[in-house]
């Protein structure tokens, strides 16, 4: 990957303000990324809004 | 709200957080606390080198005349350094600075997964045992050698996770005079899960109806007294999956879990050795 930290983070924020959490998924860690799922990410981004 | 972005070196997120939008406002440096007198007390820069890989840490010495008694301290689970800084929070240099202040001689290190983390993760089998011992048992070395040091006076303090396996480690230096467990695990690992798992749904009540299923039958083993291989595995899995869905990921937390899962309960009083004074508290 050879986007800096800070565009990493800004692309992450666009992707779940734009809905797209398998694109999320995809930025994890391979160990990491097969206990995250899409939904997941979806289900806490809508929680966290909600508070 | 502030979503706060765990990113490795090589590029991939180890974890995602959300977290309040004051989450996102300049943290205030660590302060001493009040009962420290820096005056009181000098540090010097150690390496403690356990027979594998070596660690950074720190002495603090009082000024007045010794010999002092002396303790370790053991910072919690997940890749700790010395101070075991968590926000503008340093609790293990709290005590180390206010016990100093007192004349106890104070020793506390980085943790081997905070200074050698891509090195560990190649271990296979890496536990907690392993992760504390060596380091740990080089830590009550170095201050039993002090020429200022009382030798039969060395303590062990543990915060968390360190307090869970403290009275393991001192099997292994039956020196140790005695440990302080600070919020450690005094109940066995499926025990704890079950306790977690209840509190952590009594939050959600939305949740709780698709976890009462897997808490029960945690239960059930957990009041049987059995802890049977499936049901340590299935806890570890099912509640990683739980902190994931609540954007609540990170290698070093999975890693303290599988580290947890692989260890007995603590036992405060080791077989083969007289009991030890210790104070345990949440």
């Amino acid at each position: 990957m050879a986007t800096s930290p800070a565009q990493t983070s800004m692309a992450v924020l666009e992707m779940a303000k734009t809905g797209r959490f398998a694109d999320i998924r995809d930025l994890f860690a391979p160990h990491l990324r097969t206990i995250v799922s899409a939904e997941a990410l979806r289900s806490a981004w809508e929680a966290g809004l909600d508070q | 709200m502030t979503l706060v972005v765990s990113i490795h070196d090589s590029g991939f997120l180890t974890g995602l957080q959300l977290l309040p939008a004051s989450a996102a406002a300049p943290v205030a440096p660590w302060k001493p606390p009040d009962y420290a007198d820096p005056d009181s007390f000098y540090e010097q820069e150690v390496s403690l080198d356990g027979g594998r890989l070596a660690v950074p840490g720190t002495l603090s010495l009082p000024r007045r005349p010794g010999p002092w008694p002396a303790i370790v301290l053991m910072a919690g689970s997940g890749p700790m350094d010395r101070d075991e800084t968590i926000g503008r929070n340093k609790p293990l240099k709290d005590l180390a600075w206010g016990l100093a202040s007192r004349g106890v001689a104070v020793l506390r290190f980085d943790k081997v997964t905070y200074v050698h983390p891509d090195e560990i993760r190649q271990l296979p089998g890496f536990t907690a045992l392993n992760e504390y011992g060596p380091d740990t048992g080089a830590a009550v070395d170095r201050l039993r050698e002090h020429p200022s040091v009382l030798a039969e006076w060395v303590f062990l303090l543990g915060h968390s996770l360190g307090g869970t396996m403290a009275p393991r480690l001192a099997t292994t230096r039956p020196s140790v005079a005695g440990l302080v467990i600070l919020a450690g695990g005094a109940e066995p690992l499926h025990w704890a899960a079950v306790r977690q798992d209840r509190y952590l749904a009594s939050l959600r009540p939305e949740a709780q109806l698709a976890l009462a299923a897997t808490v029960e039958t945690m239960s059930e083993h957990g009041t049987a007294g059995r802890q049977p291989r499936s049901v340590r595995l299935h806890t570890v899995k099912q509640v990683a999956s739980r902190r994931a869905r609540r954007l609540l990921v990170g290698p070093a937390w999975l890693r303290s879990r599988r580290q947890r899962a692989s260890s007995r309960p603590a036992d405060p009083h080791p077989a083969g050795r007289p009991r030890l004074p210790g104070n345990c508290g949440r």
